[in-house]
């Protein structure tokens, strides 16, 4: 059953929402946090277990849902990082309706799953829209001023993109006569592409670009991470970009594998991989010099977002397999490290009342395991080995260097070299942080010593991303092996 | 010129509309009719490919509209709802007004 997974989420929302309702109804008080975290977490492990599921035989072709080695893996690991999404759990009374949050949250994730796992345009779109709306409700669930801005404006920019994406899938559909990535890529190997198949991809590009915050279409991603619930940014910025970079790796490498052109210095080739290249070294510049003036640490965050979005957008741009498999393994990696610096954050803003860089002073005073992730997390992000971090952005730009479509070798230097000096640059960001953690002390009238006990599940959301980028540091292969062989299940090139 | 340049120029058109609405207008209700008819636009596209194209024995093209149309009305709803949450706190729809957040 390839839906397996989906329509148990699908249940477990329902059957959320229904006993919240009851609870609610039956005894005028709001739903436990914890009892909506515990169902939300059995329906997740339920949903992992179902992935073992054997596919069912479709006749026909299985470009609608595709039950190839990426979706199945990528299903498991989105499954994953939405469950410690889930675990981060909100402020005091930040959310009213409870039951309708993780609801809701369950609701993104099919969604997410869904695109993660089709070769179909329309199912795409659906399947992107899907999450896209449950994730602009999920950023305007506290009743503020701030979370109702960032959802507002997560929406309109969101809403913009998906016209877009539409349009362009448009355009396509009228190239190929088929929302097909496998019939598409048969259309594009008779002669060269028509006008037609460009500008669609074109817009489809853009309006991924946008979910994915790359550079300039990246305007809602620090409004967002400033205002919405650290539940919520954790979900979008680790599960969503993940199946972002799956989408993009789908829709370039099956569908337009022919007309990626070459975007090499000096030896360019008119094709998609130009306008990766700069959209990543727009996103890289971007990112990195404005996450340098931040002092927010949710809007540093997500400037460190937006960069990282052009280091992935570095491997993308060398349209080959070994690359596309190192940015899939880079972007798990750092969604496991944003996850965390977001659940850490989340634990300060609790003590403390606000996210601001210099509330993170003496941090390793009130809370030992506190700082220790956060250096884990940081650290990774900013690609200091022994931690996951480095090895999956030295395997990118490597394998970025290694391979590039027209043969000659080290063609896209010029981006990676980019890319490498403005890593060094962001440096100089994440350390700014760990100073505050470690070297600072705390304000002296500020009174609470030590910060108080986390939740079990809230430190479960930060220690558990914090052993596995260690681990994943020490041995990548047991990430990069199956990752590399879903690759080829997937690609076939 | 035949009649799917005519409908691909009338799209075009609504879509430059829209985006146009979307980037000069500072009113969330009006931005998201912009957003509709960049929608609508792409509709138009879908339904002159399938109509002009070779035959479709699948229908793609009509799918893609009624699920998109599907699509367009959870958004309205969706947008509606957040432009009112917003209005409970501004008393406006107005963007300007908005500056809860920076850096």
């Amino acid at each position: 059953m390839q839906l397996m997974p989906e329509a148990v989420l699908v249940v477990t929302a329902l059957v959320l929402l229904g006993m919240a309702v009851a609870y609610e109804s039956k005894t005028l008080k709001p739903f436990p946090v914890n009892s909506a975290i515990g169902i939300a977490t059995v329906g997740i492990l339920l949903a992992i277990a179902a992935l073992w599921c054997p596919p069912l035989k479709l006749n026909g072709d299985s470009s609608l849902i595709a039950s190839d080695g990426l979706a199945r893996l990528f299903k498991g690991l989105v499954l994953g990082l939405g469950l410690l999404a889930i675990c981060i759990p909100p402020a005091r009374r930040e959310i009213p309706q409870i039951g309708e949050y993780y609801a809701l949250m369950l609701f993104a994730l099919t969604g997410l799953l869904l695109a993660a796992g089709t070769n179909h345009l329309l199912f795409l779109f659906v399947a992107l829209e899907l999450a896209s709306l449950s994730l602009y409700l999920l950023a305007g669930f506290p009743r503020t001023a701030k979370a109702s801005e960032a959802s507002l404006k997560y929406f309109l920019f969101g809403g913009v993109s998906a016209a877009f994406m539409l349009f362009g899938m448009s355009f396509l559909y009228g190239f190929a006569h088929t929302a097909k990535l496998t019939e598409i890529a048969t259309a594009l190997a008779v002669g060269p592409p028509s006008a037609l198949a460009i500008a669609g991809l074109l817009m489809v590009l853009v309006g991924l670009a946008f979910k994915m915050a790359a550079a300039p279409f990246h305007y809602w991603a620090p409004d967002v991470y400033q205002g919405a619930p650290a539940t919520t940014v954790a979900l979008v910025s680790a599960a969503s970009k993940a199946v972002g970079m799956v989408v993009l790796v789908r829709l370039l490498l099956i569908g337009f594998h022919s007309a990626g052109g070459s975007a090499s210095w000096g030896g360019m080739l008119p094709g998609w991989t130009i306008w990766l290249a700069i959209l990543s070294a727009v996103s890289i510049l971007f990112g990195n010099l404005l996450a340098l003036a931040q002092t927010s640490m949710r809007r540093l965050l997500a400037y460190s977002a937006v960069a990282n979005t052009g280091y992935l957008l570095v491997a993308l741009a060398a349209n080959g397999r070994d690359a596309a498999g190192s940015a899939l393994f880079y972007v798990i990696v750092y969604g496991l490290a944003t996850l965390g610096a977001l659940a850490v954050t989340a634990a300060v803003e609790r003590d403390r009342g606000n996210d601001s860089i210099s509330s993170f002073a003496g941090l390793v005073k009130r809370s030992p395991f506190q700082a220790v992730s956060l250096l884990v997390f940081l650290t990774s992000l900013a690609g200091i080995p022994p931690l996951a971090g480095f090895f999956g952005k030295f395997a990118m730009f490597s394998t970025a260097m290694a391979a590039t479509a027209s043969g000659e070798k080290s063609g896209l230097a010029w981006l990676v070299g980019l890319g490498a000096i403005m890593s060094a640059v962001s440096l100089y960001y994440y350390l700014s942080v760990l100073k505050q953690a470690y070297v600072k002390d705390a304000a002296e009238d500020s009174v609470s010593s030590s910060a108080p006990c986390l939740p079990v599940f809230h430190a479960l959301s930060v220690a558990i991303p914090a052993v596995l980028l260690v681990l994943l540091g020490l041995f990548p292969s047991i990430l990069l092996a199956p990752i590399s062989k879903a690759v080829i299940d997937s690609l076939g090139l | 010129m035949n009649p799917l340049a005519l409908l691909l120029t009338l799209s075009s058109l609504l879509f430059s509309l829209g985006l146009l609405a979307v980037l000069t207008r500072r009113n969330a209700i009006l931005i998201l009719v912009g957003i509709e008819l960049m929608l609508n636009a792409a509709n138009i596209n879908f339904i002159a490919f399938w109509r002009y194209g070779p035959p479709d024995p699948e229908l793609t093209g009509p799918m893609f509209v009624l699920f998109s149309i599907a699509i367009a009305a959870a958004e309205a709803a969706v947008g509606l709802a957040i432009i009112l949450m917003v209005f409970r706190h501004t008393r406006s729809t107005d963007l300007n007004r908005l500056d809860s957040l920076h850096g």
